[in-house]
Protein backbone atom coordinates (compact mmCIF):
# COMPACT_ATOMS: atom_id res chain seq x y z
CA UNK A 1 0.00 0.00 0.00
CA UNK A 2 1.16 3.85 -0.25
CA UNK A 3 2.63 4.70 2.81
CA UNK A 4 1.14 8.11 2.69
CA UNK A 5 -2.00 8.29 1.22
CA UNK A 6 -4.43 10.48 2.89
CA UNK A 7 -7.47 8.14 3.65
CA UNK A 8 -6.78 4.44 3.80
CA UNK A 9 -9.37 1.89 3.70
CA UNK A 10 -9.20 -2.18 4.09
CA UNK A 11 -12.64 -4.31 3.22
CA UNK A 12 -13.38 -7.55 2.85
CA UNK A 13 -14.38 -8.49 -0.69
CA UNK A 14 -18.54 -8.58 0.11
CA UNK A 15 -20.39 -6.30 -2.06
CA UNK A 16 -21.77 -5.18 1.19
CA UNK A 17 -19.01 -2.97 2.12
CA UNK A 18 -19.08 -1.31 -1.29
CA UNK A 19 -21.16 0.99 -0.80
CA UNK A 20 -19.54 2.18 2.59
CA UNK A 21 -15.85 2.67 0.57
CA UNK A 22 -18.05 4.95 -2.01
CA UNK A 23 -19.32 7.23 0.44
CA UNK A 24 -16.44 7.96 2.06
CA UNK A 25 -14.62 8.21 -1.53
CA UNK A 26 -17.10 10.96 -2.76
CA UNK A 27 -17.02 12.82 0.88
CA UNK A 28 -13.37 12.96 0.55
CA UNK A 29 -13.70 14.52 -3.09
CA UNK A 30 -16.48 16.84 -1.65
CA UNK A 31 -13.91 18.09 0.95
CA UNK A 32 -10.96 18.71 -1.44
CA UNK A 33 -13.37 20.63 -3.27
CA UNK A 34 -14.53 18.56 -6.41
CA UNK A 35 -17.45 19.56 -8.58
CA UNK A 36 -20.57 17.72 -7.34
CA UNK A 37 -20.77 15.60 -10.55
CA UNK A 38 -17.04 15.09 -10.27
CA UNK A 39 -17.73 13.40 -6.34
CA UNK A 40 -20.23 11.45 -8.04
CA UNK A 41 -18.07 10.14 -10.76
CA UNK A 42 -15.32 9.18 -8.36
CA UNK A 43 -17.78 7.03 -5.59
CA UNK A 44 -19.42 5.22 -9.37
CA UNK A 45 -16.20 4.79 -10.59
CA UNK A 46 -14.78 3.05 -7.02
CA UNK A 47 -18.26 1.05 -6.64
CA UNK A 48 -17.76 0.10 -10.43
CA UNK A 49 -13.85 -1.53 -9.34
CA UNK A 50 -14.70 -2.81 -5.97
CA UNK A 51 -17.13 -5.00 -7.79
CA UNK A 52 -15.25 -5.78 -10.62
CA UNK A 53 -12.66 -7.02 -7.86
CA UNK A 54 -15.04 -8.99 -6.37
CA UNK A 55 -16.92 -10.81 -9.01
CA UNK A 56 -13.56 -11.53 -11.46
CA UNK A 57 -10.58 -11.35 -8.71
CA UNK A 58 -11.99 -13.30 -5.97
CA UNK A 59 -14.79 -15.15 -8.22
CA UNK A 60 -17.45 -14.06 -5.37
CA UNK A 61 -15.78 -14.92 -2.19
CA UNK A 62 -16.62 -12.49 0.31
CA UNK A 63 -13.86 -12.87 2.56
CA UNK A 64 -10.55 -11.62 0.98
CA UNK A 65 -8.50 -8.48 1.72
CA UNK A 66 -9.45 -5.02 -0.39
CA UNK A 67 -7.29 -1.96 0.07
CA UNK A 68 -8.01 1.16 -1.42
CA UNK A 69 -6.59 4.15 -0.61
CA UNK A 70 -7.57 7.90 -1.60
CA UNK A 71 -5.33 11.08 -1.90
CA UNK A 72 -4.91 14.52 -3.49
CA UNK A 73 -2.05 14.87 -5.83
CA UNK A 74 -1.18 17.78 -7.96
CA UNK A 75 -0.27 16.59 -11.46
CA UNK A 76 0.72 19.20 -14.51
CA UNK A 77 -0.38 22.33 -12.44
CA UNK A 78 -3.80 20.81 -11.71
CA UNK A 79 -5.12 19.80 -8.75
CA UNK A 80 -6.12 15.66 -9.01
CA UNK A 81 -7.39 12.58 -6.71
CA UNK A 82 -5.78 9.45 -7.19
CA UNK A 83 -7.26 6.33 -6.05
CA UNK A 84 -5.54 2.90 -5.93
CA UNK A 85 -7.11 -0.06 -4.93
CA UNK A 86 -5.14 -3.24 -4.39
CA UNK A 87 -6.31 -7.08 -3.86
CA UNK A 88 -4.77 -10.06 -3.24
CA UNK A 89 -6.92 -12.24 -6.50
CA UNK A 90 -4.38 -14.42 -8.37
CA UNK A 91 -3.97 -15.43 -12.35
CA UNK A 92 -5.86 -12.48 -13.42
CA UNK A 93 -4.38 -11.58 -16.82
CA UNK A 94 -4.17 -7.95 -16.96
CA UNK A 95 -3.85 -7.50 -20.54
CA UNK A 96 -7.14 -9.27 -20.31
CA UNK A 97 -9.12 -6.00 -18.61
CA UNK A 98 -10.81 -4.60 -21.49
CA UNK A 99 -13.67 -2.47 -22.01
CA UNK A 100 -15.93 -3.96 -24.75
CA UNK A 101 -17.69 -2.08 -27.92
CA UNK A 102 -20.91 -0.13 -26.99
CA UNK A 103 -22.71 -0.47 -30.29
CA UNK A 104 -23.09 -3.77 -28.82
CA UNK A 105 -25.75 -3.55 -26.36
CA UNK A 106 -26.42 -6.57 -24.13
CA UNK A 107 -25.85 -6.50 -20.23
CA UNK A 108 -22.78 -6.40 -18.25
CA UNK A 109 -19.09 -5.76 -18.86
CA UNK A 110 -19.33 -1.61 -18.52
CA UNK A 111 -17.62 -1.37 -15.19
CA UNK A 112 -14.43 -1.12 -17.18
CA UNK A 113 -15.87 1.30 -19.79
CA UNK A 114 -17.02 3.79 -17.29
CA UNK A 115 -13.50 3.70 -15.48
CA UNK A 116 -11.85 4.16 -18.51
CA UNK A 117 -14.02 6.78 -19.51
CA UNK A 118 -14.66 8.76 -16.39
CA UNK A 119 -10.67 8.87 -14.36
CA UNK A 120 -7.94 11.02 -16.72
CA UNK A 121 -5.95 7.67 -15.87
CA UNK A 122 -5.88 4.40 -15.20
CA UNK A 123 -2.86 2.04 -14.59
CA UNK A 124 -3.52 -1.51 -13.92
CA UNK A 125 -0.27 -3.95 -12.60
CA UNK A 126 0.64 -6.22 -10.51
CA UNK A 127 1.41 -5.52 -7.06
CA UNK A 128 4.76 -4.78 -5.48
CA UNK A 129 5.14 -8.38 -4.11
CA UNK A 130 3.76 -9.98 -6.74
CA UNK A 131 0.47 -11.42 -5.88
CA UNK A 132 -2.56 -9.25 -6.82
CA UNK A 133 -3.77 -6.42 -9.11
CA UNK A 134 -3.07 -2.77 -8.14
CA UNK A 135 -5.28 -0.42 -9.66
CA UNK A 136 -4.38 3.40 -9.70
CA UNK A 137 -6.55 5.98 -11.21
CA UNK A 138 -5.95 9.67 -11.25
CA UNK A 139 -8.79 12.30 -11.72
CA UNK A 140 -8.24 16.25 -12.49
CA UNK A 141 -10.73 17.72 -9.57
CA UNK A 142 -9.87 21.47 -10.58
CA UNK A 143 -6.94 23.90 -11.28
CA UNK A 144 -3.93 23.89 -9.29
CA UNK A 145 -5.06 27.83 -7.61
CA UNK A 146 -8.66 26.60 -6.84
CA UNK A 147 -9.25 26.52 -3.05
CA UNK A 148 -10.67 23.48 -1.30
CA UNK A 149 -13.62 23.72 0.80
CA UNK A 150 -13.13 23.80 4.45
CA UNK B 1 -28.40 -16.00 2.78
CA UNK B 2 -31.16 -13.50 4.05
CA UNK B 3 -34.48 -12.93 2.24
CA UNK B 4 -33.76 -9.17 0.69
CA UNK B 5 -36.73 -6.51 0.72
CA UNK B 6 -38.63 -5.92 -2.73
CA UNK B 7 -36.60 -3.23 -4.46
CA UNK B 8 -40.10 -2.11 -6.89
CA UNK B 9 -41.82 -0.32 -4.32
CA UNK B 10 -45.44 1.29 -6.23
CA UNK B 11 -47.01 -0.52 -9.06
CA UNK B 12 -49.36 0.90 -11.23
CA UNK B 13 -51.23 -0.70 -13.77
CA UNK B 14 -52.23 1.30 -17.11
CA UNK B 15 -54.25 0.47 -20.27
CA UNK B 16 -51.09 -1.20 -22.12
CA UNK B 17 -49.29 -2.62 -18.94
CA UNK B 18 -47.72 -1.39 -16.11
CA UNK B 19 -45.33 1.37 -14.59
CA UNK B 20 -42.95 0.06 -11.77
CA UNK B 21 -41.24 2.43 -9.55
CA UNK B 22 -37.58 0.51 -7.92
CA UNK B 23 -37.04 2.52 -4.64
CA UNK B 24 -33.16 2.91 -3.16
CA UNK B 25 -29.79 2.53 -4.62
CA UNK B 26 -29.54 -0.13 -7.25
CA UNK B 27 -26.26 -2.19 -6.69
CA UNK B 28 -24.69 -4.89 -7.08
CA UNK B 29 -26.31 -5.71 -3.65
CA UNK B 30 -29.90 -4.86 -4.72
CA UNK B 31 -29.89 -5.41 -8.29
CA UNK B 32 -30.23 -9.35 -8.49
CA UNK B 33 -33.59 -8.50 -6.48
CA UNK B 34 -34.60 -5.94 -8.80
CA UNK B 35 -33.92 -8.81 -11.82
CA UNK B 36 -36.50 -11.01 -9.95
CA UNK B 37 -38.97 -8.54 -9.56
CA UNK B 38 -38.89 -7.42 -13.39
CA UNK B 39 -38.66 -10.99 -14.88
CA UNK B 40 -41.68 -11.85 -12.99
CA UNK B 41 -43.58 -9.03 -14.46
CA UNK B 42 -42.34 -9.76 -18.02
CA UNK B 43 -43.30 -13.40 -17.63
CA UNK B 44 -46.55 -12.11 -17.71
CA UNK B 45 -46.12 -10.42 -21.05
CA UNK B 46 -47.56 -6.18 -21.14
CA UNK B 47 -47.07 -4.34 -24.31
CA UNK B 48 -45.47 -1.66 -21.98
CA UNK B 49 -43.45 -1.07 -18.79
CA UNK B 50 -42.55 1.84 -17.62
CA UNK B 51 -39.51 2.34 -14.91
CA UNK B 52 -39.84 5.27 -12.73
CA UNK B 53 -36.75 6.00 -11.33
CA UNK B 54 -37.72 8.63 -9.92
CA UNK B 55 -36.87 7.43 -5.99
CA UNK B 56 -33.82 5.88 -7.40
CA UNK B 57 -30.30 8.20 -6.47
CA UNK B 58 -27.96 6.12 -7.68
CA UNK B 59 -27.63 3.18 -10.02
CA UNK B 60 -24.41 0.90 -10.82
CA UNK B 61 -23.19 -1.11 -13.82
CA UNK B 62 -24.94 -4.02 -12.57
CA UNK B 63 -28.54 -2.05 -12.49
CA UNK B 64 -27.78 -1.03 -15.64
CA UNK B 65 -27.13 -4.34 -17.01
CA UNK B 66 -30.49 -5.78 -15.36
CA UNK B 67 -32.75 -2.73 -17.44
CA UNK B 68 -30.60 -3.45 -20.54
CA UNK B 69 -31.67 -7.61 -20.01
CA UNK B 70 -35.40 -6.47 -19.70
CA UNK B 71 -35.49 -4.25 -22.71
CA UNK B 72 -34.20 -7.18 -24.84
CA UNK B 73 -37.12 -9.34 -23.37
CA UNK B 74 -39.45 -6.46 -24.45
CA UNK B 75 -38.07 -5.77 -27.88
CA UNK B 76 -38.48 -9.83 -28.29
CA UNK B 77 -42.03 -9.58 -27.71
CA UNK B 78 -42.35 -6.64 -29.81
CA UNK B 79 -42.95 -4.79 -26.52
CA UNK B 80 -41.85 -1.89 -25.21
CA UNK B 81 -40.14 -0.64 -22.14
CA UNK B 82 -39.51 2.90 -21.24
CA UNK B 83 -37.30 4.57 -18.51
CA UNK B 84 -38.86 8.00 -16.74
CA UNK B 85 -37.63 10.18 -13.97
CA UNK B 86 -33.98 9.47 -14.19
CA UNK B 87 -31.86 11.54 -11.48
CA UNK B 88 -28.94 13.47 -12.35
CA UNK B 89 -26.34 10.63 -10.98
CA UNK B 90 -28.30 7.92 -12.88
CA UNK B 91 -28.83 9.43 -16.23
CA UNK B 92 -25.01 9.82 -15.75
CA UNK B 93 -24.26 6.64 -16.09
CA UNK B 94 -26.87 6.40 -19.03
CA UNK B 95 -24.86 8.83 -20.89
CA UNK B 96 -21.24 7.79 -20.24
CA UNK B 97 -22.63 3.90 -21.26
CA UNK B 98 -24.51 5.69 -24.92
CA UNK B 99 -27.18 3.67 -23.59
CA UNK B 100 -29.16 6.89 -23.59
CA UNK B 101 -29.60 6.96 -27.09
CA UNK B 102 -31.00 2.77 -26.73
CA UNK B 103 -33.39 3.24 -23.99
CA UNK B 104 -36.47 5.60 -24.77
CA UNK B 105 -36.24 7.80 -21.52
CA UNK B 106 -38.96 10.64 -20.75
CA UNK B 107 -39.34 13.14 -18.16
CA UNK B 108 -41.71 11.13 -16.38
CA UNK B 109 -44.55 8.13 -16.02
CA UNK B 110 -47.08 10.82 -18.26
CA UNK B 111 -44.75 11.22 -21.05
CA UNK B 112 -44.00 7.52 -20.77
CA UNK B 113 -47.22 6.20 -21.46
CA UNK B 114 -47.43 8.61 -24.77
CA UNK B 115 -43.83 6.58 -26.57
Amino acid sequence: MDEHSDLEIRIVSNPRYICAVRLAIESAARSLGAAEQTCGELALVVGEALANVIKHGYQDQTDRPIWVTGSPMQDDGRRCFEVVIEDESQGVDLDQIKSRPLDEVRPGGLGVHLIQCIMDQVEYSHRQDGVGVRLRMRKCIGPANQVAKS
Amino acid sequence: MAEQDAVIGQRQSIDDGMVVKPEGEIDLIRSPQLRAELMELLDQGMARLIVDLSDVPFMDSSGVATLVEALQIQRRKSNKLVLCGLQAKVRSIFEISRLDMVFQITEDAAAAGDV
